[in-house]
């Protein structure tokens, strides 16, 4: 469907600009039509940057002519603002309420027969959006979580895109179902998210399949026990558990973890020494090395 | 017939014929044999004589006589109790906390040829569990050299073989690996030197960069890097939960 976006926001917001620039109340208004514009705007698959582009500009033609009208420069302001906020929201939760459907375990009309949850942290949710909105079609639900009707292999490439795109500090955990099992993929999804926040595991995007290990160790009583006390003496020394996770960073390589800690070489083999008499593994061997760093990392869970 | 004489009719035999401090002679090597039964069932009925903790270590061999060796080792000790089979079983040793591990490698020390032990420490209430834990860490170790395992060794095979969907999930991801030998080979080869390239490519006979070649090619079908340590525990575990056979210990 073709038609003016800008057109549409202009017939639709001056009322309230209007409302805003003599008397209180516009609020209500505002967001009731903000809603209605942002919805239909997401329906007629309008791009993100288009209609922020319109956005800008009804906002500023709207504004100067209440502002030569004498209207109250404060009040404009905030209505612009709410407005803008209302629109983007109803337009990144797309037809209205389908992903909390979906997320809820109900299988609506024109749902998808999967989809992939991604869970966010470390950026808001609604900024994630319109850049996965870019790429192609996706669903916000109100707890956060971002629906893409995707297999996991696809999802996956996307969200390393958008990963790319905003650099630095986040962090998506990917889980895919059939539509009717969304509730599994979307506790899954959860966990991940907290294996890997609590694991201290860098920026990126996370499977089940990264964090497999760990969560089987915390679903077997025998193994969690058997992990606390591998780390109980490594806890009392500060010095150990940095050398083990310098040493995981370092692939294992010695020299490249000395050099990391600033540390001869000799002392890091003593370290290695240390903790393979306390714990019963060595960082030697790659396998003890990614149990200790498994170990250190549960820790945070406690 | 065998449940009665391990639960209440044992216990009261053995009331009878014993002095209360004591278990059974060393050459009654059948009643002993019932009371270590009992003891890593779970069936405790307060034997006299016993002690307060046992290392449970559950044993196997690649030959009958290792298994003999094994028993030959702790024979003069009236305080081990030993519940045998043809291929391996299991010993309980008196055993302070934290003693288990050394106690095993001492015994260990003692046998030459190829045997695997793994060891888990148990107040005497909680032996079963104990010999649970044993039976599983035996089964993954029996992949690995001959030598003494405690749970912390294995410890990510052993939630894995414990989590059936984890495993099945692992399992698929390994088989394209499994279904070409050179590559199996390879990162087999890779796990058993501790991620030593050079000695890895030395055991296989065949070139480093050949090695490295087929390193890649396991990372790009299953999307783990060997060099990164958890990758590596990761692919190895996913080879355990690919195949993992039964140790044959007795019941």
């Amino acid at each position: 469907m073709l038609f003016d976006v800008g057109r549409l926001l202009h017939e639709e917001f001056l009322p309230v600009y209007r409302a805003a620039a003599d008397t209180d109340g516009w609020e209500d208004m505002a967001v009731s039509v903000a809603h209605r514009a942002g919805s239909r705007l997401a329906s007629a698959k309008i791009s993100i940057a288009h209609m922020v582009m319109a956005l800008r500009s009804t906002d500023r033609l709207l504004t100067e002519a209440m502002l030569d009208d004498g209207g109250d420069a404060r009040a404009l302001a905030a209505a612009g603002t709410a407005l803008a906020a209302e629109l983007m929201s109803a337009f990144c939760a797309g037809d209205d309420g389908l992903a909390d459907a979906v997320l809820a375990g109900s299988a609506p009309d024109g749902a998808a027969a999967f989809y992939t949850v991604v869970s966010v942290r470390g950026a808001l949710p609604i900024r994630v959006v319109s850049a996965f909105r870019d790429r192609g079609p996706v669903l916000l639900a109100t707890s956060g979580h971002l629906l893409l009707p995707a297999a996991e292999a696809a999802a996956l490439s996307l969200c390393l895109d958008v990963q790319k795109e905003f650099g630095g500090e986040v962090w998506f955990s990917v889980a895919e179902r059939p539509v009717a099992r969304m509730a599994l993929a979307r506790r899954e999804a959860d966990e991940i998210d907290a294996l890997v926040a609590s694991l201290g595991r860098p920026p990126g995007v996370y499977r089940i399949d990264d964090v497999l290990l760990e969560s089987a160790v915390m679903e077997t009583p025998e193994a969690r026990d058997e992990l606390g006390k591998v780390l109980a003496p490594l806890l009392a020394n500060p010095v150990l558990v940095e050398t083990v996770l310098a040493l995981l960073e370092a692939d294992g390589n010695r020299a490249v973890a000395a050099k990391k800690l600033f540390i001869h070489r000799s002392t890091i083999d003593y370290r290695s020494w240390q903790i393979e008499q306390l714990t019963g593994l060595s960082p030697v061997n790659p396998r003890d090395l990614a149990v200790l760093g498994t170990a250190i990392g549960m820790g945070g869970e406690r | 017939m065998t449940t009665v004489v391990d639960s209440r009719l044992l216990n009261d035999v053995l009331r009878d014929i014993l002095s209360p401090f004591d278990l059974p002679p060393v050459e009654d090597v059948a009643t002993r044999r019932q009371l270590a039964r009992a003891l890593l069932s779970g069936r405790d009925n307060g034997f006299e004589g016993l002690a307060l903790a046992y290392a449970v270590v559950a044993f196997s061999a690649s030959t009958e006589d290792g298994v003999a060796e094994v028993l030959a080792a702790v024979r003069d000790n009236a305080d081990v109790l030993v519940l045998d089979g043809t291929r391996g079983g299991y010993l309980l040793l008196p055993c302070a906390q934290d003693q288990h591990a050394g106690l095993a490698r001492e015994l260990h020390d003692r046998v030459g040829g190829e045997v695997w032990m793994a060891v888990a420490w148990a107040p005497r209430r909680d032996l079963a569990s104990a010999r649970a834990t044993a039976a599983d860490v035996l089964r993954i170790a029996n992949g690995r050299a001959p030598g003494v395992y405690e749970l912390r060794h294995v410890l990510a095979d052993f939630a894995v073989l414990r989590q059936p969907h984890v495993s099945e999930r692992l399992a698929r991801m390994i088989e394209p690996v499994v279904a070409q030998q050179p590559l199996l080979d390879a990162l087999r080869a890779f796990i058993s030197e501790d991620g030593n390239r050079a000695a890895a490519a030395r055991r296989l006979d065949i070139h480093r960069s050949t090695l490295d070649h087929r390193l890649r090619l396991v990372e790009r079908l299953t999307g783990h890097r060997p060099a990164s340590p958890r990758a590596l525990l990761t692919l190895s575990v996913a080879l355990t939960a690919h195949s993992c056979p039964e140790v044959p210990l007795p019941h």
